[in-house]
């Protein structure tokens, strides 16, 4: 009898059937069935159930199976472009680059914030709105300033005006900034640039508020020509 | 011996990445009585196994850009058709959980006709089950999915248990596991016949 025990050798008795099986395992496993009649009785069972399945006819696919996959994928990408195929073009079309892509995404940032931006986006278009939800009389100039706009005027000392003063035009400023001007304007005669010069130039020359922030030589500029060194 | 002109799969799959009909056409000329095979082995329905096999192949040519370069396009490509496979069998595992026992009623009494289709018996099936081949692919259809996967891949379709590994995705002694407790499991199935024959 094999020195082998049954429990040890049951479970190789499936490894003996394998196409590769190890030659070593396969002669132990015949050894001990030779000696065991339980064993033997497995290994041929074994060996008899796994030789069925060479009785399984080979499966082979339809005449029309090539012909239907190929239909499907004609049909199910985009007219024969894969998803990737569209992004690949489309990435290639658009020669994606860090630089690029990061312009891009700025631009796009840039509209994105200018069309979800709130329609009352002027702070004159707010302060007027304002006025008129409080039902309050809109400030009108003096007169002695409308009638200054028709013809030369005095120019006042404009550098002299302190410049916490300066007329701003930041929101919810414009209505005491209108009342300071208008005590100013009776003060100082000063006449506002309140209608768009003429492209000839033929408009009187307008005094102007100078903004407090400009400096010396864009001061001067403005005194000098009327107009901004610079853009503001 | 092998034809050294003939692209191998995994070139054929550069074009597939590509868009290219023709060398995704060369694959499936190649792949598709083996996979088709397989799949009936596993789900033992052949309307149905067609249907995976379809799909399978749409899914290589749909997720072609997934296919790594360096990898081996048969066990990626037995992977998707197998997890089609089990995804199939549990879903219809789920279905058949309905009661095909109680009468099915509608509000006033009358009682339902129910047309179930049986796809594990179709045409095809029903021509075999008179053979022994019928047999053998119920037995097969008996034994756990995850042995039968192994256990179809190895001694019916005769891949290496390296490849099966890499298709199933679990260490090597788990494949010779399953496939050995698949065979005994099987040859207990097949005692029956097994002993009539012999």
């Amino acid at each position: 009898m094999s020195r082998m025990r049954c429990n040890a050798v049951r479970p190789l008795i499936a490894e003996t059937v394998d196409a590769d099986a190890d030659e070593r395992v396969v002669r132990l496993v015949e050894l001990h069935a030779e000696e065991c009649v339980k064993c033997r009785s497995e290994l041929d069972r074994m060996r008899a159930a796994i030789g069925l399945l060479e009785s399984l006819e080979p499966v082979e696919a339809p005449a029309d199976f090539e012909a239907r996959v190929m239909a499907r994928v004609r049909t199910d990408n985009l007219g024969g472009w894969t998803w990737r195929e569209v992004s690949d073009r489309v990435a290639e079309a658009l020669a994606l680059r860090p630089l690029r892509t990061a312009a891009l995404v700025a631009t796009c940032a840039v509209l994105g914030v200018a069309l979800l931006r709130p329609v009352e986006t002027s702070p004159f278009t707010g302060a007027a709105s304002r006025i008129a939800q409080r039902d309050e009389p809109i400030p009108v100039l003096p007169s002695e300033v409308i009638a200054s706009i028709a013809g030369p005027v005095e120019v006042g000392d404009l550098a002299a005006v302190p410049e916490d003063s300066a007329l701003t035009a930041e929101d919810g400023h414009l209505e005491s900034a209108f009342g300071e001007l208008e005590a100013r304007l009776a003060a100082e005669t000063v006449s506002l640039p309140l209608v768009p010069e003429p492209l000839g130039g033929a408009a009187p020359p307008a005094a102007r508020i100078v903004p407090a922030a400009l400096d010396a030589r864009d001061r001067a500029a403005i005194l000098e020509t009327g107009r901004s060194r610079r853009s503001f | 011996m092998p034809d050294s002109k003939r692209p191998t799969d995994e070139m054929l799959m550069a074009l597939v990445k590509q868009g290219d009909h023709a060398a995704f056409q060369e694959l499936v000329s190649r792949y598709k009585s083996r996979i088709i095979g397989f799949v009936y082995r596993t789900v033992n329905s052949r309307e149905l196994a067609e249907d995976i096999a379809q799909e399978a192949f749409l899914r290589v040519f749909t997720k072609a850009h997934t296919f790594r370069d360096g990898a081996r396009f048969s066990p990626w490509f037995y992977r998707i058709a197998s997890n089609l496979a089990i995804n199939e069998l549990r879903r219809r595992r789920r279905v058949s959980f309905i009661s095909l026992e109680r009468p099915l009623r509608t509000s006033s009494g009358d009682e339902l006709v129910r047309d179930v289709e049986d796809n594990a018996r179709g045409p095809a099936e029903l021509a075999e089950q008179h053979e022994l081949g019928g047999e053998i692919a119920k037995a097969i259809a008996d034994l756990p999915i995850k042995y039968r996967v192994a256990f179809v891949l190895r001694d019916v379709q005769g891949h290496s248990y390296e490849r099966i590994a890499e298709i199933v995705g679990v260490p090597l002694g788990t494949i010779k596991s399953r496939v050995n407790r698949a065979r005994s499991r099987f040859k207990d199935l097949m005692q029956p016949y097994v002993e009539a024959l012999g």
